[in-house]
Parts: C-alpha cells; sequence; structure tokens
C-alpha cells in the first residue's frame, strides 16, 4: 500500500519528518519505506486492521497514548433494511453480511479534489470515474473495499452465493472469465455480476451515462475468497484485502462515509440502503495479566501502562482486577486470540528496541545425540578439503536422473520454477560432473570437487532422502607442472584417498568389491562394505555417458554414505604395541597370468596365516618386453618381523619358501630369476 | 705429571686450515686419536700416587670433552657445507587446495556460537509433510499466512501433502516431539521457495534455532540474538528488531542491522514460541516458554563476504570458491 506522504501528514496532523514517520511505523512492525513522496507500507498478513489511513492513523495515535477519533463517520444519514425485493439471499459461509447502499439521480457538480485524486494515483489506483473514485477512496481511507455498480444495469433481487454451473463472464478491464461454481458470486436475475471480493462484471459498470448507482460493502470471509483471485491470474485492491480479512462491522460505517462524501461533489434525489446480515460469532474476552506479561516479557511493567495503550486502540475493558484486564478486541483485530497476542501489543508500543538485554544462558542438557553424524560429515568434508577437493554446493533441481538399478524413482516437483528441472536429483555426481564441464569452459585443468547434501528418490509412494558426500577428480592432458610429479589423478589416487578416509574415520574393518551397480560408475570402480554389509562408499571410474565431449579423459568420482560411517566409526579401536625386535625384508618376483589380480594374490597369502608376516608390499608390477603377452610380473616386498624374538635367516627363508610354494601350486606363478 | 695445556686452543687454530674431509680427520686423530697427547696423559696416570690420580683424571676428562665437542661441531658445519645443494626456493609451490564453500564456513561459524552455550545440533528431512511444514506450527488452512511461502509441491497421491521444506522450522517440531522439555536446539539445511533473481534462489540455507524452558522470556531472547550477530561480525553491531508476523512465533520480530552505507538490512526473524505451538508438541505452556530464530545464512554470508548475486554460492566456479 502506497500512501502519498503529504496527505498522510495531513491526515495525521503531525509535522514530524517523513523520516520519523517511516521509523515510528516500522517500529510498531507496519513496516515501510520512504520513496521520494510516498511511504510505502509493506504490512504483515495479520495487519489488515492497518491497511488504509483510519488503521494507521489508530496506530500512530495510540503510539502518541491518543485515541483516533474520525467524526465524520458518527454522521448517519440512512439505515440498511431488510428487503428480499433487493438482496434475495446471502450465503452464510461466505458473507457475514451484505449491504448495498442506492443513489438515484445523482448529478455530479465537481471533481474530486485534487488531494483526494493524487492519493489514489500515487496508490496505483487510476482514476476512472469520479463515483468509483470516490468508492476507492473510501477504501483507502477505511480500509472497507466498495464495488460501486450502475442500478439501472442489475435486475433486482440479487443473492450472493456459488453458481450452479461454470459462467462466462467479462469483468472489468474487458477480460473474459469462466466462473467456475467453487467461487463466491453476486448475481441478478439475469447473471454473475461480480465476483465476490475480487471484481465486477463490466456489464453492470458505471459508464458515463449512469445516473443511478447500487454501491456493495459486504464482509466476505477471507477463507472463502483467498488464492481465488490468484486462479483467475486476477489481483485487485479489493481482493487483496478481502484475502487479509475486512472489518465485519465497517460496513454500514463506511456506505455512509460514502453517502456523505457524495454529497460534497454532487446533487442526488433519493438515497437507501439495504442489507442482509448473518450472526456474527462474538469476540471472546481475553485475560490480560500483567504479571504474566512481564514473566514472558522480561519487563516490568504497570497495568496502567497496558490499560490505556488498549483503550487508544480501541479495546473494550469489559472488567479489571489488580492485576488483570479482561479485553474484548475492537471488530478490526480479528488477528488478537489469545493473550500472547495481547503482550506484542503492548510491546510494540512500548518498543522492541527499549527492551533491555539478559545476557545468553547455556543449556544444562547434556546430551548431544545427534552431533556426532554432524561431526562426522565435519570430518569428512575438511579431510577431503585437505586433500585438495574443493567444496561446491548445488540446487538440487535437475531435468532427469540416471537410473539406479534398484526400485527407486525419481521424486517429481508439482510446480517447478522451471519446466526443464521438474525432477529433485537422486545422486550429486551429475551436478560435480556439470560444475567440472564449466569449469574446464573456463580454462581449469585440475578440477577436485566434492558436495555434501541429501538426494532424493521415491520407493512405492514413499519418499526417502539420503545425506550423500560425493565427489570428482579430474586432471586434463595438458595440466603439467614443472616438477612432472604432481599432474596425474588417477583411481589410485582416487583410492589412497578414499582408503586413508575410511583409516582417518577409524574403520578398520571393510570389505571391497567391484561395483555392480554401473549408473554411475562404470566397471572400473569399487564398493566398500562395512563388516556388516552395509554400503560406506563407492568409488571409481565415472561412467562415460555421464558427461560431454568438452571432458576428455577419464573421470574419476566418489560417492559415500556418511550416515552408515558414522556407525562404523563408532567401533573403539585398541592400539597394539608394536615390536621391539628387528624386522626382515624379502622381495620375490613372480610371472602370472595377467588376469589373475593383485586380490587373489594378497588372498591366497594372507590365507596362509603367517603370524610373523607383517606386511606385504607390490614394489613393481611391469609386463611387455621379455614376457609372453598374457603375462605379468609382480615383484613382492615381505616385511616379517616377531613381537617376541629376532627372526633367524632360517625362518625367515622357511615362510619365504611356504609363500612361493603356495603361490606356484594355486596360481602357477612362476619365480623370475 | 704434566697436564698438557691449551689443547683446545691448538686444535681451534688447527681446524681453521681444514679444507676437505680427510684434513679435518687427520687432525682429528691428532687430537684424539691412540697416539694423542690427550690419550697419553690418559695412560701415564698409572704412575701416579692414588690422591694424585682422582684429581688429574678429572682434569683430563674435562679437556677430552671439551675437545670432542670442539670437533663434533667443526664436523656438523663441515658436512652442511660439503653436502648443500642450492635449489631455486623461489620457485612455485604445488598449490592444488581445496576449501569449504563459503556457505558451510557460515554455518561452521554460526553452529560454533551455539554449541559453546551447549545447544544440540539436529538434521531435518528437506522433503517434509504439510502438518511439519505448515499445521504443527499454527499455519491454518487457507491462511494468508501461507501466500508468504511459495511452496514447492511433490507430486504424490498421498494424503499427508508432502512438499520441500519451506523453512527449518519443521525441525522444531521434530525436536520437541522427540524429547521433552528443557530443549536448546538448532538445525541447519537447505529450503525451498519457487522464487529466483540476484538476491533470491529456490533452495537457500537457514539456521534455525530452539530454546524451551522455564522463565525463558523476550529479554533473553533479545540478549543472545544481538550477542551472536556482534561474534559473526565481530564488532559492536546495530541492531534493531521490529515486530512482525509469524504463525509459530507469538510475539514476533525481525532483526535488521546497519551494514556498510545501505542502512538496515533484514537478516533474520525470530520470536517468543507461539503457545499453540507448544501445545502440539505436548509441551505445557503455562509451565515452559520458548524462543525460537531463524537466520538466512546466505544473507549473513553475502553481507560477511561481500557477495552481490546469491547465484554466485551455487554456480562452483573455482575463480569464486577457491578465494575462501
Amino acid at each position: 500500500m502506497k500512501i502519498d506522504y503529504k496527505f498522510l501528514k495531513s491526515y495525521l496532523r503531525t509535522n514530524l519528518s517523513p523520516l520519523k514517520i517511516v521509523e515510528i511505523f516500522t517500529n510498531l512492525g507496519l513496516e515501510c519505506e520512504l520513496s521520494k513522496d510516498s511511504i510505502h507500507f509493506d504490512l504483515t498478513p495479520n495487519r489488515a486492521d492497518a491497511f488504509s489511513l483510519l488503521g494507521l492513523a489508530r496506530e500512530f495515535y495510540a503510539y502518541n497514548n491518543q485515541e483516533f477519533k474520525l467524526k465524520a463517520l458518527n454522521r448517519k444519514r440512512i439505515h440498511f433494511k431488510d428487503s428480499k425485493e433487493y438482496i434475495r439471499s446471502v450465503h452464510s459461509l461466505g458473507c457475514q453480511n451484505y449491504h448495498l447502499l442506492i443513489v438515484d439521480d445523482i448529478k455530479i457538480k465537481k471533481s474530486l479534489p485534487k488531494r483526494i485524486k493524487n492519493l489514489l494515483e500515487v496508490a496505483g489506483i487510476p482514476l476512472v470515474h469520479p463515483l468509483v473514485d470516490l468508492g476507492n477512496y473510501v477504501m483507502l481511507e477505511l480500509g472497507a473495499p466498495l464495488h460501486v455498480f450502475d442500478k439501472d444495469k442489475i435486475t433486482f433481487p440479487i443473492t450472493v452465493g456459488y453458481p450452479d454451473r461454470d459462467e462466462k463472464v467479462q469483468v472489468i478491464g474487458n477480460e473474459i472469465k469462466i466462473v467456475d461454481k467453487n467461487t463466491l458470486t453476486i448475481r441478478d436475475q439475469k447473471e454473475c455480476i461480480a465476483l465476490a471480493g475480487i471484481i465486477g462484471n463490466l456489464n453492470t459498470s458505471v459508464s458515463r451515462s449512469t445516473s443511478s448507482i447500487a454501491v456493495e460493502s459486504a464482509s466476505f470471509l477471507s477463507k472463502k475468497v483467498i488464492n481465488k483471485a490468484r486462479s483467475y491470474g486476477l489481483n485487485t485492491e479489493a481482493s487483496i484485502r478481502f484475502e487479509r480479512g475486512v472489518d465485519p462491522c465497517i460496513q454500514d460505517i463506511a456506505l455512509n462515509y460514502f453517502l456523505y462524501l457524495l454529497d460534497g461533489i454532487a446533487s442526488f434525489k433519493r438515497s437507501y440502503g439495504f442489507c442482509k446480515s448473518h450472526k456474527m460469532k462474538p469476540c471472546k474476552t481475553i485475560n490480560f495479566n500483567i504479571q504474566r506479561f512481564n514473566k514472558l516479557s522480561g519487563l516490568d511493567l504497570s497495568l496502567s501502562f497496558a490499560k490505556s495503550l488498549f483503550v487508544n486502540l480501541g479495546f473494550n475493558i469489559e472488567r479489571s482486577n489488580k492485576n488483570s484486564l479482561f479485553l474484548r478486541s475492537p471488530s478490526y483485530r480479528f488477528d488478537i486470540e489469545i493473550p500472547e497476542d495481547l503482550y506484542e501489543e503492548i510491546l510494540r508500543h512500548y518498543g522492541y528496541n527499549n527492551v533491555p538485554l539478559r545476557p545468553p544462558k547455556p543449556s544444562n542438557s547434556l546430551t548431544f545425540k545427534h552431533l556426532e553424524q554432524l561431526s562426522t560429515i565435519k570430518s569428512i568434508s575438511s579431510f577431503l578439503i585437505n586433500r585438495g577437493y574443493q567444496e561446491m554446493m548445488h540446487v538440487p533441481f535437475v531435468n532427469s536422473n540416471p537410473q539406479l538399478n534398484d526400485s527407486s524413482s525419481d521424486v517429481k516437483v508439482m510446480n517447478p520454477i522451471n519446466n526443464e528441472e521438474p525432477l529433485l536429483r537422486n545422486n550429486l555426481i551429475v551436478s560435480l560432473l556439470n560444475a567440472l564441464s564449466n569449469n574446464l569452459k573456463k580454462g581449469h585443468k585440475r578440477v577436485l570437487g566434492f558436495e555434501a547434501a541429501n538426494i532424493f528418490y521415491k520407493t512405492k509412494d514413499k519418499f526417502a532422502e539420503e545425506s550423500h558426500i560425493s565427489g570428482i577428480g579430474y586432471v586434463h592432458d595438458k595440466y603439467k607442472d614443472w616438477s612432472g610429479k604432481h599432474s596425474n589423478y588417477n583411481f589410485f589416487d582416487l583410492k589412497k584417498d578414499m582408503l586413508d578416509l575410511l583409516k582417518h574415520l577409524n574403520i578398520n574393518d571393510y570389505s571391497a568389491k567391484v561395483n555392480i551397480d554401473n549408473s554411475i560408475f562404470n566397471a572400473n570402480s569399487l564398493s566398500i562394505l562395512s563388516s556388516s554389509n552395509d554400503e560406506l562408499m563407492k568409488f571409481g571410474e565415472i561412467n562415460q555417458a555421464l558427461y560431454g565431449s568438452v571432458v576428455k579423459n577419464p573421470v574419476y568420482g566418489f560417492q559415500i554414505l556418511p550416515s552408515n560411517l558414522y556407525v562404523d566409526s563408532k567401533q573403539p579401536k585398541q592400539i597394539n604395541i608394536p615390536s621391539k625386535y628387528p624386522l626382515s625384508e624379502r622381495d620375490l618376483n613372480f610371472v602370472l597370468d595377467a588376469r589373475i589380480s593383485f586380490s587373489e594374490v594378497y588372498k591366497i597369502i594372507s590365507s596362509l596365516n603367517i603370524k610373523i608376516l607383517k606386511d606385504i608390499r607390490l614394489i613393481d608390477l611391469f609386463s611387455g618386453k621379455g614376457l609372453k603377452s598374457n603375462k605379468i610380473s609382480m615383484t613382492l616386498r615381505f616385511v616379517l618381523q616377531s613381537n617376541s624374538k629376532s627372526l633367524t635367516d632360517e625362518e625367515v627363508n622357511l615362510v619365504i619358501d611356504r609363500i612361493h610354494k603356495s603361490l606356484v601350486t594355486k596360481l602357477s606363478a612362476t619365480l623370475r630369476k | 705429571m704434566l697436564i698438557p695445556k691449551d689443547l683446545t686452543k691448538k686444535a681451534s687454530v688447527r681446524l681453521k686450515q681444514v679444507k676437505t674431509e680427510s684434513d679435518f680427520f687427520k687432525i682429528r686423530s691428532e687430537f684424539l686419536g691412540k697416539k694423542s697427547v690427550i690419550q697419553k696423559s690418559f695412560q701415564a696416570l698409572r704412575k701416579l700416587p692414588q690422591s694424585e690420580k682422582i684429581k688429574t683424571a678429572k682434569k683430563l676428562n674435562l679437556i677430552q670433552s671439551d675437545l670432542s665437542l670442539i670437533f663434533n661441531n667443526f664436523a656438523n658445519e663441515l658436512r652442511s657445507t660439503v653436502n648443500f645443494q642450492p635449489i631455486d626456493i623461489s620457485l612455485p609451490a604445488f598449490q592444488e587446495y581445496g576449501s569449504a564453500h563459503p556457505i558451510s564456513k557460515t554455518i561452521d561459524k554460526i553452529l560454533a556460537y551455539f554449541e559453546h552455550l551447549n545447544y544440540q545440533t539436529f538434521f531435518g528431512n528437506e522433503i517434509e509433510t504439510d502438518w511439519y511444514n505448515f499445521g504443527a506450527l499454527n499455519f491454518p488452512d487457507d491462511h494468508p499466512a501461507r501466500q508468504m511461502h511459495d511452496t514447492f509441491y511433490i507430486d504424490s497421491k498421498s494424503k499427508k501433502g508432502y512438499l520441500l521444506r519451506t523453512h527449518t522450522s519443521n525441525t522444531q517440531i521434530h525436536s520437541m516431539l522427540d524429547q521433552s522439555a528443557p530443549i536448546y536446539m538448532l538445525s541447519a539445511g537447505r529450503v525451498y521457495r519457487c522464487d529466483s533473481d540476484t538476491t533470491h534462489l529456490p533452495m537457500f540455507t537457514q539456521i534455525e534455532g530452539l530454546a524451551v524452558d522455564k522463565d525463558i522470556s523476550f529479554v533473553d531472547l533479545k540478549g543472545i540474538i544481538i550477542d551472536f550477530l556482534q561474534y559473526f561480525f565481530d564488532r559492536k553491531m546495530d541492531v534493531r528488531f521490529r515486530p512482525s508476523y509469524f504463525p509459530f512465533t507469538e510475539p514476533s520480530a525481525e532483526v535488521d542491522i546497519k551494514f556498510g552505507t545501505s542502512g538496515w538490512l533484514e537478516v533474520l526473524g525470530c520470536g517468543m514460541v507461539h503457545p499453540n505451538v507448544l501445545s502440539t508438541c505436548q509441551i505445557n505452556p503455562k509451565l515452559y516458554s520458548g524462543f525460537a530464530f531463524g537466520l538466512g545464512v546466505e544473507r549473513l554470508a553475502m553481507l560477511y563476504y561481500g557477495v552481490k548475486d546469491i547465484r554466485e554460492f551455487y554456480a562452483s566456479n573455482l575463480d569464486f570458491l577457491n578465494q575462501v
């Protein structure tokens, strides 16, 4: 709501500067901003009462410890009567009361005062016709939307209710709308003459030839009109107000005020009014207890401060005692329902910024239920950062998801902001691959990145979200540094990072198997399982179908499930005392069938269960010159050490011999000389 | 017996002439070897009477240890000169660094403040039912307050009304239903609204705080918020509380800070927990009261890092990200 500053100033009868006025209203909770010659109010949905000059004045006066009264509102020229000839029925669930003011044979003598025209224009309400403009002015001043019909275009009686069928209506502004059965409408004997609380039918609108008018003022229930205007692609001054709620007792006053103002610019022959009202639920009495208020606010205010404020805001004090006021809210304050609402009124007018502070106090609680899961994620993140991965974040809306091998399916947003991206992502890798392409296009040659976020999927009709930490690593061919050592990133760089991470997280008991879900990774990937067979992570070469041609070399990536890691990392770990005795090393160079994997060799040696074998290191791997094409040479270094004595050469040789024989028999290995 | 004099002085003088390692070893054996003066003196001790033997041995030992020290120091120095290989230490380092995302850094900084106050950190789900996101937070159906949140709805046949949470306030409900008062909790996470421009994204990050206990009042809320903001920006701040409206708090406030030359800027919303919310979560509002607040992490990060366009945070541009 934009109000001309000069008009507001004279309405409030104040000499304060615009900045000061803005400050006062803002501190009262009526957010506003000064722009050029006007003040723009952006009111919260609960403050329907302040959506008018009258409402603003009430607040401003109460702030100055006064009560605002508009004398003109007390002049009552006409009384509204129930007449079936004019208003046949009003739907009780949609409208609390419906008032019609009828004025015949109007002759306009002068135009509206310039200051009022200016006020309307600043408010963004176009000047249409003096009678309509006048109605709009009353709306701005009192907060009651009025609709002015050309009386001679209406076939009385009218009804307020829901139509039996869809109906085409050409509304003011010429657009044609199909009005459905769920829209509260006002109908005469021929057609729908208005969409309640939104807009009127063009057929019954005021024109230059209009001489008699019927002015509507009603109390449509906010619940029944909310989102209606939007569903018709409309947003009118009336609909904004009715959606928040309009004072259900102002209709009679507003129409009398309209007539009073009309008298100032026009002559007319007859004026009379009709209404149909439903019984309203009376406001309940609320007990305002000053002690309770002081406890919740931390202040020490007196009951008399509260009392005068409530009077100035229009509350009715029904009775009181030493500590309490029993209050009934005015009809325009339907937002006030409970004592806490009253506490806010007191605090607003006392000034939030005048409330003192108390230093923060720590919680005495001793439980740290969820902290550890967060710290696992933090721990993984900082590990990755230290390994050179850049943390990234992405908005999770995507066009499509890779189809995972299980029965899960996509989660779809019904009203996406971009129709191209209606799905929530089921993995983080794809966003990271986009980030990779974008950074390669910018000239980066080495991109290591990760993201920690939730992924989403659906199983049957259940939604699931899972915390993931995923990352990618990519180094372009042309990336070189002067040492030649730091320009690589391959599967084994990634493997090192991942296995080191497990160690960092105190996870020592795990197994690795080849990953068979090739939706994200190809077959050059591993899946790491916990001792209880839960997947802890997957990593390896990313399926090339997921990235575009800007990426030349293989991309490696990982997908970590921190919630499973969190459980496993809690296992206690024992530290053993290292042996004091010297260690012996022996190297063996085998030739094997190239299809035999290192893990098979490793498994066979481990199965010998040699206690003094402390470590097996692969120190060379070779194929090519001097070997048959289906053969591979593997040099293993065996580290032997006893916990109880120095090993003799004989003992060492015995062990090495066992290993040798076992590889020869089980893998047909030959020793290379 | 004659105690050899000036041996250490002599050794120092001789060492000055050393040019190669072999020079050094030669001189060392002259002074400390089997045929050296000092060794010969030790051998001569045998001939001395017992009382003098002890006295002289002490003196000889001192001289020998001084000599050893001189030769050892010289040897170390010699090794470091002989073996030193100069390299160009101005060659560039291998800067293959990663860094935390500025939003993560901001979250960590915020959480750190509240962890000192022993607040528990919770996680919340991002796909939420209507009840946790709105109903339990005192948003009635068809209430204008719901229009404040442009909600993304999830395609589902369920009557529960799945949506993407529009705020982290859903975690208030989960934590209050999970445990009994007193509660001091914090929850950071992503939230979603159908909105997109330079200062809004369809996804952003919030941090929810909630304290429910006996005797919690508005002065506590003000105290913690102002203290927190001064901690965050590491300076005394102009902070303004102004009345506002959230269905789940009463009284409600929005908090503005003065930052740079741009006047008042809104940084968070807060208030005293609405008694309906407490009752819904089986906490007696007559015994307990509480405050809650919701911080916009991107807003704080934009101010802190001087970023004008919120979209930069999510564009994964390495040139942007690796500055922090």
